[in-house]
């Protein structure tokens, strides 16, 4: 130590009598010893002080440390535990020392805890868990329990030494995370889903108001003419008001302002807010803060998704993130039905189109071309009769010229008949039915069976005209596929709808016939797939079951809509 | 011998002059005359009163079916033969229905045609087709679906095809021989008996009822 050299040294300096023999030389020696011990005692004072300074320091940190510690006797009771553990546990240190370390833990937990310590003190390797807390004032905390074994001196069991983390953040974080994450995956699934648009925003209102945890949540829609946006879907709004409620699309309104924002819009308290008038709708219901987005369709806007809420409150960057990704899925969807309606309505337009060019080439051919056959027929019959007496050669060649131009005019009847069949018109389906399957019957040589209603049946002409298809494709599919000795037609009202069923004895419709939506190629069908189409366009629906005894096509349409 | 005669209503002149063409061929038959839709057939057949009357079904101003009911009150001797394009087992209970004796496919005319009328001078009946299928249908069903309902009187049916022509009241008028007035009386009942309320409902009920073709 330089401390102690420095003053042994001025010592050293000091003069020294010289002094005669041993007693001159032993004082002269004590006094080195003591200058020596006066040193060491220094020294010792010293470190003692630096110890000090650095016990400090030791429980300082020991106590401050983010994380708790503490000291488990063998019988698992706390020997000693810094101030974090204490807060951990929510208890006073004091009041934490010599009680076991069990009590603190949630009960269902604490079969994990036994089970942590049987095992650590079995393979004396450190382990970790993960366990509740047991709060006095019953607040939730969860902590990552590190634990191992430390020898605890002489003749004594080892001590568990023992760091407790709090992971409550994190798990609630984790738990938020996978929340957010199944809505999300919720909502697209919905956007994805083959649901109609207004049943898809009703779940999603319900479903984004339990994700941000508020009471109201509503889609708004912008009205054609723009005066207002109208509340299509909606949660916790007074009965009646979904459907109906029109509310200001203003600049000064919350929904007004979020249309021509691209972010969303945010309402903390709306008692104190002064960018927007509080409009009625919400002080009605005694919303005071909200947060809303935009829908757009198609980069124009199309309407508003909000959330709002009683309880002033602020929304986290992840909550307005989440809101403005749920009104772009929402956007998609829209979108989607939208171009469904239109593919839909084109396809009937298509389809409609068809058969009003159907019927009047039907007309045509029977009203012009059949007929001027049949007058040809007629005077070529003249001239054969003429001729008979005087050249019998001539009179049979005009003969077969006669018998062509027959099959021709029959057969210009029949696709005539094909294409839109008279008894449509004049008889309804079950005339235009019976008569269709006993010429398919002749045609085909298939044993045919109807069941109609006696009292006959009239509905419109339109709905007619698709059940007929059905019962012209459905045949048709019979006869190129099924190998059915027999068919039957049934046609039958009851239970508020209109059935129509086409059964075979066939070999079924293999699996993956069933579903292609590819118009058939041949032949005057259009394919089941379209008649689908046809049938939902009137309010009906198509069914098919098929098995190797056979199959059934069957449409059921609601009577309201078919009454004529 | 004095000729059979016979009238002819097609509204296809080329049709018409084939059967025309095709019945001088038999001896002692004489085509007396020709018409180009129902109502000139019952005029003709008032004035002439012939032995046969070969009528189609879809004529304009008034149907086959209608125009055999009133040639055989204005002649009761007439024997009516249906011939048509058209094949339905509710068409030939109609023709039937309405008096006609016979019923012959316009396909089969050439070889059908004068075997017909022969059977009607000897007084019988006459009905082609496709034997086969009337015959299924009728063992299928019984009652034949919506045959010609006999709610409307022959005259309002008339007035009904003329309507359903797009004929005003006053054309109506003219051409049956009585007021404005009537027709538009008789048009109130139609409506009323048959719970109608436009002119295209009237349409619709004339083309589901074979009054007029769709």
């Amino acid at each position: 130590m330089t401390s102690a050299s420095g003053r042994s040294s001025s010592n050293a300096r000091r003069p020294v009598a010289p002094a005669p023999g041993d007693a001159l030389s032993l004082l002269h020696e004590l006094q080195v010893h003591q200058t020596e011990l006066e040193a060491q005692n220094a020294q010792l004072r010293e470190a003692q002080a630096e110890l000090e300074a650095s016990r400090e320091k030791y429980f300082d940190l020991y106590d401050r440390a983010p994380v708790g510690y503490c000291t488990l006797s063998a019988e698992g009771l706390i020997l000693e535990a810094n101030l974090t553990a204490a807060k951990l546990l929510g208890v006073e240190r004091a009041a934490l020392l010599r009680e076991p370390l069990a009590r603190f833990i949630l009960p269902p937990d604490s079969d994990i805890f036994h089970r942590h310590q049987r095992q650590l003190r079995e393979t004396r390797a450190p382990l970790g868990c993960d366990l509740r807390l047991n709060r006095p004032d019953h607040r939730p905390c969860c902590v990552h329990l590190e634990a191992s074994l430390v020898d605890g001196g002489e003749a004594a069991a080892p001590v568990c030494r023992v760091t407790l983390t709090d992971i409550t953040a994190r798990l609630q974080a984790e738990v938020e995370l996978r929340e957010r994450a199944r809505h999300l995956a919720a909502i697209n699934e919905l956007a994805t889903a083959n649901v109609a648009l207004a049943a898809l925003l009703a779940e999603a209102v319900a479903l984004i108001a339990r994700t941000l945890d508020v009471e109201f949540c509503q889609v708004l829609e912008l009205l054609p003419d723009g005066s207002g946006l109208k509340l299509v879907a909606g949660v916790g709004w007074r009965e009646g008001l979904v459907g109906h409620a029109v509310v200001d699309a203003g600049l000064d309104s919350q929904a007004g302002c979020t249309l021509v924002q691209d972010t969303p819009v945010i309402v903390a308290d709306l008692r104190t807010e002064t960018r927007f008038r509080g409009p009625a709708l919400l002080s009605e219901h005694g919303i005071v803060s909200g947060l809303s987005a935009r829908i757009g369709l198609a980069g124009q806007p199309w309407g508003v998704l909000g959330a709002h809420s009683r309880r002033p409150r602020s929304f986290s960057a992840d909550e307005i993130g989440f809101l403005q990704t749920a009104a772009f899925v929402l956007g998609m969807a829209i979108a989607r039905a939208e171009s469904e309606r239109t593919k839909l309505e084109l396809t009937g337009r298509v389809l409609g189109a068809e058969e009003i060019e159907r019927r009047r080439i039907a007309k045509e051919l029977h009203d012009s071309t059949a007929q001027n056959l049949v007058a040809a027929i007629l005077n070529l019959a003249t001239l054969r009769d003429n001729a008979a007496a005087r050249d019998p050669a001539e009179a049979a060649q005009l003969e077969d010229s006669i018998a062509l131009l027959e099959n021709s005019a029959h057969e210009i009847r029949t696709l005539s008949y094909l294409l839109h069949p008279p008894q449509l018109d004049e008889a309804g389906l079950p005339g235009a039915i019976l008569h269709y399957l006993a010429g398919f019957g002749d045609r085909t040589g298939m044993v045919t069976r109807a069941e109609l209603p006696a009292e006959g049946l009239r509905l419109e002409q339109t709905v007619e005209l698709a059940l007929f298809r059905v019962v012209q494709e459905a045949l048709g599919n019979i006869y190129r596929h099924a190998q059915s000795p027999s068919a039957t037609v049934r046609l039958a009202r009851g239970g508020g709808h209109i059935v129509l069923e086409i059964r075979d004895e066939g070999r079924g419709i293999p699996r993956q016939v069933l579903t292609p939506a590819a118009r058939q190629p041949d032949g005057l069908g259009v394919g089941l797939p379209a008649m689908r189409e046809r049938l939902r366009q009137i309010g009906g629906r198509l069914e098919i079951v098929s098995s190797p005894a056979g199959t059934t096509v069957r449409a059921v349409l609601p009577v309201a809509r078919g009454g004529a | 011998m004095k000729p059979v005669n016979i009238l002819i209503a097609d509204d296809h002149e080329l049709v018409r002059d084939g059967i025309v063409a095709r019945l001088q061929m038999e001896p002692g038959w004489q085509v007396c005359a020709l018409a180009a839709n129902g109502r000139e057939a019952v005029e003709l057949a008032r004035r002439l009163q012939p032995q046969v009357a070969v009528l189609d079904i879809g004529m304009p101003e008034l149907n086959g079916l209608d125009a055999t009911r009133l040639i055989l009150r204005e002649s009761p001797q007439t024997a009516v033969l249906i011939l048509t394009l058209q094949e339905s087992e509710a068409l030939i209970h109609a023709a039937l229905a309405a008096g006609a004796r016979g019923y012959v496919l316009k396909t089969d005319a050439a070889r059908l045609l004068p075997v017909a009328i022969a059977a009607l001078l000897e007084g019988k009946s006459f009905f082609t087709g496709a034997p086969a299928e009337v015959l299924r249908a009728t063992y299928l069903l019984p009652a034949p679906p919506c045959a010609m309902p006999d709610r409307l009187t022959l005259r309002e049916r008339e007035i009904v095809q003329l309507l359903a022509e797009s004929r005003t009241s006053k054309e109506i008028a003219a051409r049956l021989g009585v007021s404005v007035k009537t027709v538009d009386a008789h048009r109130a009942n139609i409506m009323r008996k048959l719970n109608l309320h436009s002119i295209a409902a009237l349409v619709r009920y004339a083309v589901r009822n074979g009054i007029v073709e769709g």
